[in-house]
């Protein structure tokens, strides 16, 4: 007779050998707990209860204004000078020196690219980093409930879709009228999109298993990148597909030389390049820009040598630089729990620190300040 | 019954079939015991939150598979580096002989198919979580996590021994 799955499973495990010593597993944990308020004591404090004092009004349906922006049938891109506003990203403040960034009490920050003026914005555990509006006024991102939006200047909050947790960052249409994103709901696999009102949800393109990160709308309107998962046994192997934005059709592929993990993805503003970050499993790898479509990337920066791991690049309005996250791993490959905002020159030079401390600071969106 | 005795109660109750899942899933018993052991650490850290997600059990199945993920990495560089440097590596070694065959067999098998499917199919079929369970602990959609049983099910069945393997409940 056949054997069955489980009966199979069931021969693999190992047969029961002692009890667990609950004790040791509640001290560890008591342990674990007490040193997160610890890390919280020593200086992260301040975000907690910045967010704990901000008071965020929930309103029923979204109100919002399509905003004027670039789209299809604008003239040619043209980056503009003075258009750089916040940096806005998660700042996650229990991470345990050498230990996996799990769980963690967070809230999204903005700060000038220069490090100053940092703000908490919203606190409450989002569940995914922020998008920017193309007009800068709006940040969406994932709560409890669904994909929020959020207008910074007045604090006033609504709900596009009811997905609760279930739905993936959200990316901004070149316009600002509809949102792309990868939800994780029953029957609901590949990219969405719905308009910022709650209207029009539609499947854009199915059959694709989008990783769990943004997808990225070009500033043109005419394409979407997403980074769709690897097939190798390690989960590694993912790479970049180009979707056209009316149809969900690929039109173009890339896949990085390290043929890895990809965590991150941001258009300039002309259009041009796309830049990534990719990694190999062993932590090989950094940030990339490739020419568009699909060129050869070149590597922009890496710090693989130096024990960290440079991710989630975005670029800035103008064009001229690269803000990323700079995470500090327990070895090259290994886990990497604390991290910085980090910005760099397009036309050379070191990356700079925007932020320091003992959080782990991820994924920056740039805010574009409004047209003159 | 208070909080510390839910949880400990909960510990004993899941102890033997996490460390059976996270051993199909990294292939390897001693390892499986030390990360059943961390994952239920963080389970009580949290153990607020993990209590109010529904499933504590698949969020104890997630954070140990996800700890394997990364023990695994750091062992994979450890072995690239000590072939650099022209040594052997001892990393993640272990012997066999004095395991039973069937078992390093099935868990053979299992360490050649894509993690996702791995995963799937020890939470469900070892596990025993509900399809709606492995979704939520795994990020994906109920209809990924049936494609992910399928896929790895067909895959196994090309592995020497496992050809006819049944399943026990059809999976659509």
């Amino acid at each position: 007779m056949s054997p069955d799955i489980r009966t199979t499973l069931r021969k693999g495990a190992p047969a029961p050998q002692d009890s667990p010593d609950v004790d040791a597993i509640v001290r560890g944990g008591t342990r674990l707990r007490a040193r997160r308020y610890a890390a919280v004591a020593m200086g992260a404090v301040v975000v907690v209860a910045v967010a704990a004092a901000v008071v965020v009004p929930r309103v029923g349906p979204a109100t919002l204004q399509a905003p004027a922006g670039p789209g299809p049938d604008s003239e040619p891109l043209r980056p503009e000078r003075g258009r750089n506003g916040s940096i806005a990203f998660v700042r996650s403040v229990n991470a345990t020196e050498g230990e996996p960034a799990l769980e963690l009490e967070s809230a999204i920050v903005a700060t000038g690219p220069d490090g100053s003026a940092t703000r908490v914005v919203e606190g409450g555990d989002p569940w995914t980093p922020p998008a920017w509006s193309p007009d800068g006024s709006t940040l969406a991102f994932v709560d409890d409930e669904g994909i929020a939006l959020l207008e910074v200047a007045a604090g006033h909050r609504t709900t596009v879709i009811s997905c609760r947790q279930a739905c993936g960052q959200p990316a901004w249409s070149p316009d600002g009228s509809r949102l792309a994103f990868a939800p994780t709901q029953e029957g609901a696999d590949g990219l969405w999109m719905v308009n910022v009102d709650g209207s029009n949800l539609v499947e854009l393109r199915g059959g694709i298993t989008i990783t769990g990160r943004a997808p990225a709308w070009s500033p043109d309107g005419g394409t979407i990148a997403v980074a769709v998962e690897g097939d190798q046994p390690d989960g590694s192997g993912q790479r970049i597909l180009l979707l056209d934005a009316a149809s969900g059709a690929t039109t173009d592929e890339i896949e990085p030389e390290e043929s890895g993990f990809i965590e991150g993805l941001s258009w300039s503003p002309d259009a041009l390049t796309l830049a990534f970050a990719a990694h190999s499993p062993a932590g090989e790898g950094g940030i990339y820009l490739a020419p568009m479509p699909a060129g050869e990337p070149r590597l922009l920066t890496s710090c693989a040598e130096g024990g960290c791991s440079d991710t989630f690049p975005a670029y800035s309005p103008d064009g001229e630089q690269v803000a990323f996250t700079r995470a500090r791993c327990s070895e090259p490959g290994g886990d990497c729990s604390f991290g910085d905002i980090m910005v760099i020159d397009l036309d050379g030079g070191r990356p700079t620190s925007v932020t320091t401390g003992p959080d782990l600071d991820c994924c920056p969106a740039w805010q574009p300040l409004p047209r003159d | 019954m208070d909080r510390t005795g839910e949880f400990v109660n909960f510990c004993r109750g899941e102890y033997d079939r996490l460390v059976g899942s996270l051993a199909l899933f990294c292939g390897n018993p001693d390892v499986a015991r030390e990360l059943a052991h961390e994952a239920l650490m963080r389970a009580w850290r949290d153990w607020r939150k993990v209590r109010a997600k529904g499933s504590p059990a698949a969020w104890v199945h997630a954070v140990g598979m996800n700890l394997a993920r990364s023990h695994f990495r750091r062992k994979a560089a450890e072995r690239r580096a000590a072939q650099r440097l022209g040594c052997r590596s001892t990393a993640d070694g272990r012997a066999a002989d004095d395991e039973e065959e069937e078992g390093v067999a099935i868990r053979s098998a299992l360490m050649g198919l894509p993690v996702r499917q791995r995963k799937a199919l020890v939470l469900r079929y070892y596990a025993d979580l509900q399809i709606n369970d492995i979704a939520a602990a795994m990020d994906c959609s109920a209809s990924t996590v049936k494609a992910l049983i399928r896929n790895g099910l067909d895959r196994l069945r090309q592995e020497e021994g496992f050809e006819h393997l049944k399943e026990t409940e059809h999976v659509t």
